[in-house]
């Protein structure tokens, strides 16, 4: 396969990339929606992101990859195999990115009755399908405006609890699937539904540069890219080594950052002033906070922490009018104004 | 283009059918950085010659062509399931993407794939795009701007040739397919591309409304391929203007427009021939390490513009050679291409921006989806689900007379093989019937002319906007046609997206003339093309019946209203529900008169009513699919 494109060399989109990164620290944040046109570089920085991030150790016959430090999380065979004696043999792999194609059936998605064995050998065997490769790692789903509605729900359901459970065809199998969905779209072909839409952890929208001199910027990175990737990828590395200590950090901080009251009051007092429907806006805004703060190598949430995420995680959760077409992040930013200058 | 100078057109036909060549030539030195070539024609001579030509470049390793219908294992690879019953153990097979690695693939009747298939193929040019990996060679033979191959495949491939205009006589005496012994492999790393020509590149792809950067991206690299072509080291004007020929034209939405220039004084010889380039971009190369101080790699570079404005005195204070300025590059590519497109081309820009295919936004049908309604023979295609108790109950019958069969044959075979537990063959596969909700699509066609302006736009409007509301609970497409002057006009091709139906209608303009046979004729090609695809579209129409000008766009009320009545009856032809909305001040006979050529019904806009209006209509279309069945 080719090189992967490194994250930090992709021009601009710093919101877009922010929104990945804080995903990747606490996936209990959900998902990324990233609405914007063609070619703005959305599946590009997903596998950037996962090249750049170190390899982890996984247990060496299973076939969901799972963790050996994390037996809550272990597939039955894995949990069996933690009961029996002796070491587990473990081997290393990286962080996967699957690409969910659109038009994919559920079988592919969720995996389905091996049907040669069960016809040849008569055995009921579970033959995994996309979830179990994006075990921890990254599901990408281009165009998810266009998928359907079930699949979507499904693909929802599955990142938000990890774990996928198949019930069909006489099989009952459960396993785990822990992965950030990041889904991509183009919101001039068709939205997706208000319920689906806030299920959803954080939205961004990315647009194709406007100004020459960034165009050409991009044209000239990937155009070296494109000429000798060894060399671009090594010239790029100091700023991935970077990013991923960044990250690896953030990661074993996150639980001891701390969130005060003054911040709770503060997004509860934000999400009634934009009238969001439920409270998932407030929880995710405070997750997301909170990882970037850890992010940002901060030991607590503060004030700027809420008004950077605010606008991801909020955007998309404001109830309005279907034909409305004044942009939701503008209202967002004028809250925010109103809020913290009182 | 009936009043161009025949001569000027042959000679217009031949610059393309070299631009055609040119990009074979292209094509078949760096496939797969290409990434693919789409070629617009219809099936034919001039199309054939095209494809025998690249494949003689291609030295000989012929395409590989796709099946229209083929499924995830037949691309990807995967177990071939009958193979695999009949011999007891699996049988793997490998997928076409695989087989065509460092091959072309050809993907026929580009502009009819579904949007999956398109997806997968983008996915995997976009997995590879090192030298030895995938190509496509689509063939669009879609004749309106309805039918195009959808866009997410459309903007990976880097080379879009048309060859619609390009007569017989010209494609078949220029260029023989068989005297060209390969194309020399040509080391594109090596060529240089300096920055003021990318930025012109960057600034004429933008003046051309080409948005997307991949397509910048793709220029930069066929412009290395010709300069590799011809051997220098550096990309030269002529071959950033050919590769914007090739790469950029058919997918512009909007005619260039001039680069402002700066204040610069007026050199000398500001046309630059061709020795003078040379020197120049020589010049610029041995200027630019000057121009840009730091080497940080993340150190924005000065506008183009900008740059030449500081360093137009200094030209002029060294005195060595008045070098064209990143402007005059400019220039010199767009007279390029406006001295090779036809001039009926660059006027029929605007029109295609608006039309821009449907390609993402066609609604997506999984043969998979919806309510099981049954169970029938045969093998399971894409999406379709097979019935595994169906399948068993139908080869249970049959075991025993296949037992005796396999023993008699085993007895005969130098390899048994592993004994089935049960024998199932190819005959014996059932699918699952699904039925889904067939997608319904409304097309509002408005009437935008002075008249309708003067009076009733303003309500029509109105009327339009709570239509979408019920559009939005029934997730129904939209699509809006609107006619004024001497034209219609497809405003918006069928979305989910009703914010933009809204900015759209907002935005529609009144004024000039009546239309209404263009009007009628317009939503007819787009319900034909809906039609085909196997959706149920559905016609508003909103217009007070007093058409005005006739077809060919020249004024006369008798020959409109002919017209008119002509176009109505090819949409009573193909049966779709068709709702007039009288838009004038008291109910006319004129609408009610073409609301009956059209084999459909009339409603009477009431004033300060819009919403009973609403009802009424939303009511009817209802009944109206009940009635069809709705189902496919």
């Amino acid at each position: 396969m080719g090189h992967a494109y490194p994250f930090s060399a992709i021009v601009g989109q710093d919101d877009m990339k922010r929104a990945i990164l804080v995903a990747a620290i606490d996936p209990q944040v959900g998902g990324v929606l990233v609405f914007g046109d063609r070619g703005t570089g959305k599946s590009t920085a997903v596998r950037g992101l996962a090249a750049l991030l170190p390899r982890m150790r996984a247990v060496a016959d299973c076939r969901y990859g799972c963790d050996p430090d994390d037996p809550g999380r272990a597939c039955a065979e894995c949990a069996k195999r933690a009961k029996g004696k002796g070491a587990v043999r473990t081997r290393w792999l990286s962080v996967p990115v699957v690409d969910l194609p659109l038009g994919s059936t559920e079988d592919r998605v969720v995996g389905a009755l091996d049907i040669e064995r069960a016809l040849t050998e008569g055995v009921k065997t579970f033959e995994p399908g996309l979830l179990a490769r994006a075990h921890r790692g990254f599901l990408y789903v281009d165009e998810i405006n266009l998928l359907e509605d079930h699949l979507v729900d499904l693909l929802i359901d599955v990142s938000a609890s990890g774990q996928n459970i198949v019930e069909r065809e006489g099989l009952s199998v459960r396993h785990p699937a822990a992965f950030v969905l990041v889904g991509s779209g183009n919101p001039e072909e068709g939205e997706l539904r208000p319920q689906l839409l806030d299920r959803f952890g954080l939205s961004v929208d990315v647009r194709t540069p406007g100004d020459i001199p960034t165009r050409v910027e991009v044209i000239r990175r990937r155009d070296a890219f494109d000429r000798d990737p060894e060399a671009f990828i090594r010239k790029w590395r100091r700023e991935d080594d970077r990013v991923r200590r960044q990250l690896v950090a953030a990661r074993v901080q996150l639980d001891r950052v701390d969130v005060p009251d003054r911040a709770l009051e503060d997004a509860a007092g934000l999400c009634l002033k934009l009238g969001t429907d439920g409270l998932r806006g407030e929880l995710t805004l405070i997750r997301s906070a909170r990882a970037y703060a850890a992010l940002c190598g901060d030991s607590a949430v503060t004030a700027d922490h809420l008004k950077t995420m605010a606008r991801p995680a909020l955007r998309h959760r404001l109830r309005r009018d279907p034909l409305d077409d004044v942009d939701a992040g503008a209202r967002v930013d004028r809250s925010i104004a109103e809020l913290f200058a009182a | 283009m009936t009043t161009a100078d025949p001569s000027q057109e042959a000679g217009a036909a031949a610059a393309r059918w070299a631009d055609a060549y040119c990009a074979a030539r292209v094509f078949a030195a760096a496939p797969a950085a290409v990434g693919g070539v789409l070629l617009r024609s219809p099936a034919g001579a001039v199309r054939d010659r095209w494809y025998q030509i690249l494949v003689g470049l291609l030295d000989g390793v012929a395409p590989l062509r796709l099946p229209a219908h083929i499924d995830d294992a037949g691309l990807f690879g995967g177990t071939d399931l009958a193979a695999t019953l009949q011999q007891g153990r699996p049988i793997q097979r490998a997928g076409l993407l695989e087989a065509a690695r460092g091959r072309v693939l050809v993907v026929p009747m580009g502009e009819r794939i579904d949007i999956a298939l398109a997806a997968r193929l983008a996915l995997a040019l976009d997995a590879d795009s090192s030298p030895g990996a995938l190509s496509l060679l689509v063939f669009d033979e879609g004749e309106s701007d309805g039918e195009a191959v959808p866009a997410v495949l459309a903007d990976r491939l880097g080379l879009h040739v048309d060859l619609r205009a390009i007569p017989w006589h010209v494609a078949g005496t220029m260029f023989d397919p068989d005297t060209s012994a390969g194309p020399p492999a040509p080391q594109m790393r090596e060529v240089e591309i300096d920055e003021p020509t990318l930025n012109c590149l960057c600034a004429l792809a933008q003046s051309l409304g080409v948005l997307s950067l991949r397509a910048v991206i793709h220029v930069a690299q066929v412009a290395r391929i010709l300069a590799a072509l011809r051997e220098a080291p550096v990309v030269e004007a002529e071959d950033a203007s050919t590769a914007v020929r090739l790469v950029l034209c058919a997918r512009a939405t909007q005619a260039p427009t001039e680069a402002a220039p700066p204040d610069a004084p007026d050199a000398p010889d500001a046309p630059a021939e061709t020795p003078g380039s040379e020197a120049s971009a020589e010049e610029e190369e041995a200027r630019a390490p000057e121009a840009t101080d730091e080497t940080d790699p993340r150190s924005e570079p000065q506008a183009g513009a900008a740059d030449s404005k500081d360093e137009s005195p200094r030209d002029d204070a060294n005195g060595s050679g008045e070098g064209p300025e990143p402007e005059t590059l400019y220039d010199k590519v767009l007279e390029s291409i406006r001295a090779t497109l036809p001039a009926g081309l660059l006027q029929s820009l605007p029109l295609r921006g608006g039309s821009r295919g449907s390609g993402a936004g066609a609604s997506y049908r999984s043969a998979g989806a919806g309510r099981r309604i049954g169970v029938v023979q045969g093998r399971a295609r894409r999406g379709e689900r097979l019935n595994l108790v169906a399948t068993l109950r139908r080869a249970a019958p049959w075991q025993a007379l296949r037992a005796r069969e396999r023993s008699a044959g085993e007895r005969a075979a130098e390899h048994p093989g592993q004994r089935p537990l049960i024998d199932v063959r190819r005959d014996d596969f059932c699918v699952d019937r699904t039925e889904a909700r067939a997608s319904a699509t409304t097309i509002f066609v408005a009437d935008a002319s002075g008249s309708q302006a003067r009076t009733r736009l303003a309500e029509a409007k109105g009327a339009v906007e709570l239509l979408l509301h019920e559009c939005y609970v029934r997730r129904d497409r939209v699509a809006l046609i609107a006619f004024r002057g001497r034209t219609a006009e497809l405003l918006l091709p069928p979305t989910r997206s009703l914010v933009r139906a809204k900015r759209c209608l907002a935005a529609l303009p009144g004024g000039g003339g009546t239309p209404l046979a263009a009007g009628i004729e317009a939503a007819a090609l787009l319900a034909e093309t809906l039609l085909r695809r196997g959706e149920t579209p559905t016609i508003v129409l909103l217009t007070d019946g007093q058409g005005n000008i006739a077809r060919d766009g020249t004024p006369g009320r008798a020959r409109a209203r002919a017209d008119a009545e002509a176009a109505a009856a090819r949409i009573r032809r193909i049966q779709v529900h068709t709702i007039l909305i009288d838009t004038s001040a008291h109910p006319s006979t004129a609408a009610a008169s073409l609301a009956m050529h059209l084999g459909g019904s009339c409603l009477a806009l009431p004033h300060a009513r819009a919403r009973q209006l609403a009802e009424a209509v939303t009511r009817l279309p209802h009944a109206f699919v009940a009635t069809r069945g709705g189902h496919r």
